[in-house]
């Protein structure tokens, strides 16, 4: 996986090699390019990292890209919007899309790093999380049928014994049941295991 | 001649003379001062006194007279000065009040000139074919005075119908002042011009048919009319310089109202258009210190960052100058200006707002750098108007129609600016309409725009037109200005 990337998108040329270099200058690995199309057609859906974008440029404009990774993308690349005039309207807009920031210019190198970072950060927790949604899911599917029922059952926070009852089996088979699913599932407790069941959404 | 130079007649006669000489100095001071807008009416003024006093003088003569002879000679005389002032009237008329028919004071010119001619072809004037009896009249107060009566000739009919027609083309001008609302010239000329025309003409006529014994006093007549047309140019020469300095400060206020509009909108895009570089420039001098910080610096990077600093800082600089250049020109009021340049500054200013929307822009200057008078400032604050117009024309619409064209033509008497859109057109109804203030289809317009911009042309002799683009679609907005 490749480090996390700041891509630039800007019409302007000065402003945005003065940006990249910015980027630079704090040591985070940057893209630029200098339209919505030409990021598009070089952006790969897995590369981490976040978008800089300015808000209004010819042709594909910032919040129009911005919807159209998010259709794409599982996990939205956070976008960071500039704009040369402070327009609430717009700005609300892009709010509501999720852009994660909306920075008039000028602005302050350091608001804009800071605001990089976060996105960044942002960017990092969300893939760690659907990662380990993926690897659950994963282990999920290991899972018996029997074995779904039962820990289905579990999480609900019913003994063996009552699952026994409503499976119409021995207690016993339950408890093996139950330790497999332990096993698979790499829960140490049943309290864990009530907490993968709560992120996967059982 | 027995002049009893005392007598009451004889010095009124002098009275009026000396009140009519007196006005004519007076006239003639005025008329020669500098800046003086009515200088030919106070010259005209002025002659018409002095005539008005050589008719005093001959008048006086007459009313000594010793015999027929002498009495006809100075009768024939005095046409030299009746003359000019009955020729003139009509004419001081339209030259001061703009009123009254030309072709009726031609004809009344006609009429007594044609009578005036036949009069010095004979003996006792045009008023007797012979003058068969002189007596001495007495009056009160030890005054005398010569009259006379004879065969009356055809002509004095001929002078009658000149002066009637004069009083007739004087009685017109009234009315038409009347009408127009300028009560008091009406007042001036009807009354007093007219009225002094037709007692006149009547006690002439009276004297001549023998109806009545009474000295000539036409002279009184034409002080009256001397004196009011010597108040009313008094009147208005006094009022005009306060007119018209109202007028130019009106207009002076008109196009700074226009260039600090014209120069507030163009402050936004200029804020605009330096943000961009004041902000690279930011980003690039943080960047360069955190580079600076490194262990080991990095100095390339430094180097790189501070070029583009240099860069991006003379770009901030070119679009202030352009500014500067603008608003400095517009301090002096008047000058030549290089239309092809104008229009290629303002292009200059919009361009961002063109690049935004995605518009094509085309230029035809005529390659013959027509030029105009004026303020170039407010000759781009028209231009730039006009500009504005049609990019907001094409907003709404296809990309594929998102073009502009600006064209100077340069020709004899006009220099055109054309800028044509592609976008919707203006219907035919709504052409003249748009230039109404606070017309405007566009929400949050102020609509006053055109209007403004309609003022400016005309202010410098020009006008704005709307038309449609040249295949009939689209909108040209030809904006004509006087060549230099």
């Amino acid at each position: 996986m490749t480090a996390p990337t700041v891509f630039v998108v800007d019409d302007e040329g000065g402003f945005r090699s003065s940006l990249t270099r910015l980027f630079r200058s704090a040591g985070l690995p940057v893209k630029d390019f200098a339209s919505p199309a030409e990021f598009l057609s070089e952006y790969d859906a897995s590369a981490p990292g976040c978008l800089v974008l300015d808000f209004a440029m010819p042709g594909l404009d910032g919040v129009e890209l911005q919807r159209l990774l998010r259709d794409e993308l599982d996990c939205d690349l956070p976008v960071v919007f500039l704009t040369g005039k402070a327009e609430v309207p717009d700005s609300v807009a892009a709010l509501k899309q999720g852009a994660l920031e909306f920075l008039t210019k000028p602005a302050e190198p350091e608001v804009i790093l800071t605001a990089v970072r976060d996105a960044l950060v942002r960017n990092e927790e969300c893939r760690r999380e659907s990662a380990e949604l993926a690897e659950l899911r994963k282990r999920m599917d290991e899972l018996t049928p029997r074995e779904r029922e039962v820990f289905e059952h579990v999480v609900t926070g019913q003994r063996s014994k009552q699952i026994a009852r409503d499976l119409g089996t021995a207690e016993k088979t339950i408890r093996i049941h139950r330790g497999q699913v332990m096993k698979k599932m790499q829960a140490d407790s049943v309290a864990t295991l009530v907490r993968i069941a709560e992120r996967l959404g059982i | 001649m027995d002049l009893n130079p005392i007598n009451w007649l004889n010095v009124l006669w002098g009275v009026v003379g000396g009140i009519l000489l007196t006005l004519a100095t007076m006239s003639l001071v005025l008329a020669t001062r500098k800046q003086e807008r009515f200088s030919r009416g106070h010259l005209l003024l002025a002659v018409l006194a002095v005539a008005s006093a050589g008719n005093a003088a001959f008048e006086m003569l007459m009313a000594n007279a010793g015999t027929p002879d002498q009495f006809g000679a100075l009768l024939r005389a005095a046409h030299i000065p009746v003359s000019i002032l009955v020729i003139a009237t009509p004419w001081f008329v339209v030259l001061m009040f703009r009123a009254g028919r030309p072709w009726l004071a031609i004809l009344a010119n006609v009429l007594w000139g044609t009578a005036a001619a036949i009069n010095f072809t004979l003996p006792h004037s045009r008023l007797y074919r012979e003058i068969t009896h002189l007596e001495r009249v007495p009056l009160l107060g030890g005054a005398e005075f010569t009259w006379v009566s004879g065969t009356t000739h055809p002509a004095a009919y001929l002078g009658y119908l000149g002066v009637f027609a004069t009083l007739v083309f004087v009685v017109d001008a009234a009315i038409s002042l009347w009408r127009r609302d300028e009560r008091r010239r009406a007042i001036i000329v009807g009354a007093c011009l007219g009225t002094s025309l037709a007692i006149g003409l009547f006690h002439s006529i009276l004297v001549e048919s023998g109806a009545l014994r009474s000295p000539y006093l036409v002279s009184l007549g034409f002080l009256i009319i001397m004196v009011a047309m010597a108040s009313e140019l008094i009147r208005a020469a006094s009022s005009a310089p306060a007119l018209e300095r109202k007028v130019q400060v009106q207009q002076a206020e008109v196009a700074h109202l226009s260039k600090t509009t014209m120069l507030g909108q163009v402050s936004g895009g200029i804020a605009h258009e330096l943000s961009q570089p004041l902000n690279a420039i930011l980003n690039n001098a943080e960047s360069a210190i955190s580079f600076l910080d490194r262990d080991p610096p990095d100095l390339t990077e430094v180097r790189d960052a501070l070029a583009e600093i240099a860069e991006q800082d003379r770009h901030a600089c070119e679009v202030v100058g352009g500014f500067a250049r603008l608003v400095r020109q517009g301090d002096r009021k008047s000058e030549l200006v290089d239309v092809n340049g104008v229009v290629g500054e303002v292009l200059e200013l919009a361009q961002k707002d063109l690049d935004r929307m995605g518009i094509a822009v085309s230029v035809e200057p005529d390659p013959g750098n027509p030029r105009v008078r004026g303020d170039p400032v407010l000759v781009a604050v028209i231009v730039f108007n006009l500009i504005r117009n049609a990019i907001e024309a094409m907003s709404s619409g296809e990309a594929a129609e998102r073009s502009l064209t600006l064209a100077t033509r340069g020709g004899d008497r006009d220099v055109e600016v054309v800028v044509t859109d592609r976008g919707p057109g203006i219907p035919e109804t709504d052409r003249e309409r748009v230039f109404d203030p606070f017309f405007t289809t566009r929400e949050g317009g102020s609509g006053l725009g055109l209007a403004v911009s309609r003022t400016l042309a005309e202010l410098y002799g020009g006008r704005i037109v709307a038309t449609a683009g040249p295949d009939g679609r689209g909108t040209s907005m030809r904006l004509s200005l006087p060549s230099a």
